[in-house]
């Protein structure tokens, strides 16, 4: 593993809210929004490392921050040995004419005032390229160098001249793939550079990707979100939920036998182009990806997670697990609200059966049985009561997951998982925290 | 087979800009049967939306449809117009498009609705979201107990309302009744504890919850059409699925017909019934979702199924469509098939306006490769397009 | 600097709005007419005649009631060991000489509105344009930076708009006196004006020197350059998250080098706005403190209306057509000022097409 290109190790970055002068003289305490929350990967040279999620999850911030384009709260990063948060600003120059990036908006990644030959010329220009020579001839050998790349890019060397917004998407794309050439990079990172292009231009960008790699011996760190992409693109896949990578792996691995709940579902829900997917009904993901501004304890994607880990003592098929998880993470967020319950179930507020009966039909998504059944409705019954704070603890002390107390890591096997399921192995590694216990302190 | 619900002949928009005569939608012709998912593919500035936006009366100056007509099976509608104007009835039909303003305003909403990309734009942020649903509710009411009454949207408006509204700060700005549809509308959509979540404001909701609510305002006119524009475009894949999902509960349900339009190939495949795929402001391809993708005709349908990555097949190469989406301002359109420049099977026969073949009843193609095969002997140099 | 597109913005929406047109012609008007004052100005702005005294403008004439000694047969008549006085109605015309009318000394309106819009424009222009310097600096390193810089300059800026603008011009000028600056007036020094005017027979004697208010300049920039840091700030905030901005730092480009190639040329067109709205504010507070005698100058439309204050009874005019004139430059620049915010609109640039 020495051999890598680049090594992230427990990379960190929060943003901070209420972080200003006003708020502390109003003694605000200052909120953490935890974009990138410890992630490991490293990428070899020559590969291409895809790095998927939906939006909010932190790979654009991964991209951004690893460059030091955004300053990390955490961790390091090394890039061909050098630890990249320690350089001071002569290495980071130097560093960055090693690391470029793509961004995704064609339109906003280019300066609307500057020529497309300056644009291009613009990072030579930076770095005092070529050195020696009279301004003239500097000029020239620039706007020549500007040309050739242009060409390189699939465009023509007599558009030098022209202005960004002479250009479609895809011709602007091209532009800012040339502008990131133009200091002969090593590594380019690539923050979903197609997710703004239109199909058919899409593939040729993504074609010129292809062959740029080949051509110039380049490696990438591929953000996107769409799957398909990254399964065409990428070597091997890092897949990101809420701050955290969950799975990583081989792409061909990953894509035929993902292990991870949240791998699968987002397989799942990826609608194919052919007539086989015609009325396939998805087992969509339920509720939406939580805040990282309060992310869930323990495994961030267990208030979605289709397969949740009951406590060892229960006997429990996992709808049923899976709606009173649901129920418990209603009341946490607030979604269950006594008041209308009472008035559809009795407006008199006595008769605590019906309040039990209402309130199950509403917010739990199964037929209860049993023990389950038992300690659900006295919950219901504590929350009839009014007493919410007692309706949570009671079912958090019967319905405790292992998912929510310890937060699973990657480990180091070749394709590892970041989930319980996978406990024993060294797929997964398991931070022991007591987040929950403080959580439910706080409320 | 029903009589379609909706049949929309050679539709044409343009919008006259400062550049020059734009034509975003050329005699675009297709029809959306009885409870069924219609959809419209095609690129950005394809004239998709304008299609979808033609067909509800939302085009705006400096745009305007020239050309083409409507036809909406509404028996009621068809009865009142037949005396006065008999033009725009044909049978159980009416055209739309010749119906007065006031008629196809009171359209939107018991006949249309809509369904927008972007929903944390399409609400008002200053309003609840129950408010505002209740509001297309009220529309509605108001619009039945008083049929096509151009001043329907009006009442309640006002000097007087704005004085009433002012002096009563507690005021609600609909009534509960509404209120109570509004909260049952969005109980429909899967919006948990929707009681709550009606007296929200948009900020409050995800991008998935305001996409849902976007769509329970959309029913609150019953509608027979819902014409969803992009409705997924903006959203993650899982919650897509939920949306998608969504849409096709409540279309089996309520038996809506959908017009749905996408760019998103993979979108198309899951929901429609039937396909009509869109280039350069016509439909180039039209027929059942199994002939567009397994037997297309048109190049530009081929290179657009060749252009996707496949997530279940990572092939070696991606055939893409070479060159660049077509300029639509009037002036700088050729006389030919506006795919010919970056057709590979261009041929002679090209460099004129293609008409639409019927291959059979239900596929339609907009290419000369319908009528023959292509012969290489007879292509034309596309090196005379090429412009990059 | 100026591209075709914004050119052709400029020229449509010119075309398009009559009072764009208005405020051009009143601003190039009130430019020329403070360049080439020593030129057109009928007479020297100081030069008195005590004879012709607050002589009406065209088309008015006055009528005044004195109270006079009473002469008989050239002497003085004297009853009961009294002067006696009478009652003597005087009437003022108005002459071609004067078309504005005179002041209490004497002096010509109109050659005094003339070398007054100097005053104003030299402050106006000056003013603005070290208001902008310290302005657009202050806010872009604020939304450039953001965090702990952002907070520091922008409550100091705050701070600075909590005073009332006027009061604290005044103590400003207050502690650090009136500076001035004769400049010499190349047109005059040169013998070109002086040629001009014996040719076309215009009295001689014009003032060889502009006096450049200093104090003054430093002041309205010190009171008004708020109003450009927080336009610059919220422009540098937006511009900052372009991934063009970013775009140049992952290329190793200097933020001195970011903030002007990038982010200053992308915010110029609000500032640019801001700038011809400042020009009349700042003109206004110009002719605000030398209204109230703190700005020194002794040829400015405020000091003007100063000068009126106790005619206004008997010679409105005095105060009034200087008055006028300030209404007319600031109700030009402003309209100057909407054309420019219509026509250069950030939102028209950068749309590729339909």
């Amino acid at each position: 593993m020495t051999d890598s290109l680049l090594e992230v190790r427990d990379l960190q970055k929060y943003y901070f809210e209420r972080d200003t002068f006003v708020d502390s003289l109003l003694g605000r305490e200052r909120r953490s929004v935890k974009a990138v929350d410890g992630i490991s990967f490293d990428i070899q040279p020559g590969e291409t490392l895809g790095l998927v999620g939906e939006s909010g999850c932190g790979k654009s911030t991964t991209g951004e921050t690893l460059l030091r384009l955004r300053e990390a709260t955490g961790g390091s990063v090394r890039f061909d040995g050098e630890n990249v948060f320690e350089m001071d600003s002569d290495e980071l120059k130097a560093f960055r004419k090693d690391a470029q990036i793509v961004f995704q908006d064609p339109f906003s990644s280019l300066d609307p005032r500057m020529t497309i030959g300056d644009i291009i010329a613009e990072p030579l220009k930076i770095h005092g390229i070529p050195e020696g020579a009279g301004d003239q001839s500097k000029r020239e050998w620039r706007r020549d160098k500007a040309g050739e790349l242009l060409e390189r890019v699939g465009l023509s060397a007599n558009q030098l001249d022209r202005y960004p917004h002479e250009f479609s998407g895809g011709q602007r794309q091209r532009i800012g793939i040339a502008r990131a050439l133009a200091l002969e990079p090593d590594f380019i990172v690539l923050d979903e550079p197609v997710s703004a292009l239109d199909v058919s231009v899409q593939a040729q960008v993504l074609n010129l990707l292809d062959d740029l790699q080949d051509d110039f011996g380049l490696t990438y760190l591929f953000i996107a979100h769409d799957l398909s992409v990254v399964r065409h693109i990428c070597d091997r896949v890092a897949v990101m939920y809420l701050g955290n990578i969950v799975e990583l792996g081989p792409t061909d691995e990953l894509f035929e036998s993902p292990k991870h709940p949240y791998t699968q579902a987002l397989l799942e829900s990826v609608p194919r182009p052919s007539t086989a997917e015609h009325g396939r009904r998805v087992e969509a993901l339920s509720g939406d990806v939580p805040s990282p501004r309060n992310p869930p304890s323990g495994c961030r994607f267990r208030t979605r997670c289709p397969k949740v880990i009951p406590p060892d003592d229960l006997n429990i098929d996992q709808a049923t697990y899976r709606a009173v998880m649901d129920l418990r993470d209603a009341l946490v967020v607030g979604d269950v609200n006594p008041d209308h319950i009472w008035e559809a179930a009795d407006p008199e507020r006595v008769d605590e059966e019906a309040f039990i009966e209402e309130a199950r039909s509403r917010h739990v998504a199964a037929e209860l049985r049993g023990e389950v059944a038992g300690a659900v409705d006295t919950a219901l019954g504590h929350l009839a009561e009014g007493d919410e704070e007692r309706a949570r603890e009671t079912l958090r002390r019967r319905f405790e997951s292992p998912c929510e107390t310890r937060r699973p890591a990657v480990g180091d096997a070749p394709h590892p998982a970041a989930c319980h399921l996978f406990e024993g192995s060294d797929e997964v590694t398991v931070i022991e925290t007591n987040e929950s216990a403080a959580i439910e302190a706080d409320d | 087979m029903a009589d379609p619900i909706l049949k929309v002949r050679d539709l044409t928009t343009r919008f006259f800009t400062e550049e020059g005569q734009v034509n975003a939608v050329e005699h675009v012709s297709f029809d959306v049967e009885d409870g069924e998912i219609f959809g419209i593919v095609g690129e950005s500035g394809s004239g998709k939306s304008v299609t979808a936006l033609s067909v509800i009366d939302l085009i705006e100056s400096p745009g305007r449809v020239t050309d083409g007509e409507i036809w909406y099976r509404n028996e009621t509608l068809a009865d009142e117009f037949r005396g006065s104007t008999p033009d725009a009835v044909d049978g159980d039909f009416v055209d739309v498009r010749r119906l007065p303003k006031g008629v196809r305003r009171s359209l939107r909403g018991p006949s249309f609705s809509m369904v927008f990309q972007d929903p944390m734009s399409s609400f008002n942020p200053s309003l609840t979201v129950g408010e505002q649903i209740a509001e297309a509710v009220e529309v509605q009411r108001r619009a039945r107990s008083n049929p096509r009454s151009t001043r329907s949207r009006t009442q309640g408006y006002g000097l007087g309302k704005l004085v009433a509204d002012t002096l009563l700060p507690s005021q609600r700005y609909v009534s509960d009744e509404s209120m109570d549809r509004a909260v049952e509308l969005l109980d429909q959509v899967g919006i948990p504890d929707p009681e709550d979540r009606a007296e929200e404001y948009p900020h409050q909701f995800s991008g998935g919850m305001l996409q849902r609510a976007m769509i329970a305002q959309a029913l609150a006119g019953e509608p027979d059409i819902l014409v969803a524009d992009e409705p997924t475009t903006a959203l993650d894949v899982t919650i897509q699925a939920q949306i998608l999902n969504l849409l096709r509960d409540l279309q089996e349900h309520e038996g809506m017909s959908i017009l749905m339009i996408t760019h998103d190939l993979g979108v198309i495949a899951r929901m429609c019934d039937r396909v009509g795929v869109m280039y350069a402001g016509e439909i180039v391809e039209r027929g059942p979702l199994s002939d567009i993708f397994d037997n297309p005709v048109h190049p530009y349908t081929q290179g657009l199924l060749g252009s996707i990555p496949d997530v279940d097949d990572p092939s070696t190469r991606l055939e893409p469509i070479s060159g660049n989406v077509p300029s639509l301002i009037d002036s700088e359109m050729p006389n030919a098939c506006y795919f010919a420049d970056r057709c590979p099977n261009a041929m002679n026969d090209c460099l004129t306006r293609i008409p639409e073949y019927e291959l059979d009843g239900r596929h339609s193609v907009r290419c000369v490769l319908a009528e023959r095969e292509y012969d290489p002997n007879d292509a034309i140099d596309t090196e005379v397009y090429a412009d990059d | 600097m100026i591209s075709e597109r914004t050119r052709r913005n400029l020229r449509r929406e010119l075309q398009r709005s009559l009072l764009a047109k208005i405020g051009i012609v009143v601003v190039v008007f009130m430019l020329a007419m403070a360049i080439f004052a020593p030129f057109i100005s009928p007479y020297s702005p100081g030069q008195q005649n005590l004879e012709n005294a607050r002589q009406p403008p065209i088309g008015f004439s006055t009528k005044e009631t004195k109270e006079v000694t009473k002469m008989e047969n050239g002497s003085v008549v004297i009853e009961n060991g009294q002067v006696v006085t009478e009652e003597q109605t005087v009437y003022t015309n108005a002459t071609f000489a004067h078309p504005l009318g005179t002041d209490g000394n004497g002096r010509d309106i109109l050659s005094r509105i003339i070398y007054g819009a100097r005053t104003s424009i030299l402050v106006g222009l000056f003013g603005t344009s070290l208001a902008a310097l310290i302005g657009v600096l202050v806010g872009l390193s604020a939304g450039f930076y953001r965090g702990r810089v952002d907070d520091v300059l922008m409550r100091g800026a705050d701070i600075m708009l909590a005073f009332p603008s006027l009061v604290l011009a005044i103590a400003l000028v207050g502690v650090w006196g009136q500076a001035q600056a004769p400049i010499p007036d190349p047109f005059v020094v040169s013998g070109i004006a002086p040629a001009f005017r014996s040719a076309v027979g215009l009295p001689t004697g014009m003032p060889e020197t502009v006096v450049l208010p200093g104090t003054v300049i430093v002041v309205v920039a010190l009171v008004n350059w708020v109003w450009f840091a927080r336009v610059s700030r919220g422009e540098a905030l937006s511009i900052r998250e372009e991934e063009y901005v970013k775009a140049a730092r992952a290329l190793g480009a200097s933020d001195g080098r970011t903030v002007l190639r990038h982010v200053l040329p992308n915010a110029i067109t609000p500032i640019l706005v801001l700038a011809t709205i400042q020009v009349a504010a700042i003109i206004l507070l110009e002719s605000a403190l030398s209204f109230l005698g703190f700005s020194g100058a002794d040829v400015s439309w405020g000091f003007d209306i100063a000068l009126g204050r106790q005619y206004q009874s008997t010679a409105w005019w005095i105060s009034t057509m200087p008055g006028l004139a300030i209404v007319v430059t600031v109700i030009g620049l402003n309209l100057v000022g909407d054309w420019l915010r219509d026509a250069l609109d950030p939102g028209i640039e950068g749309e590729g097409g339909v």
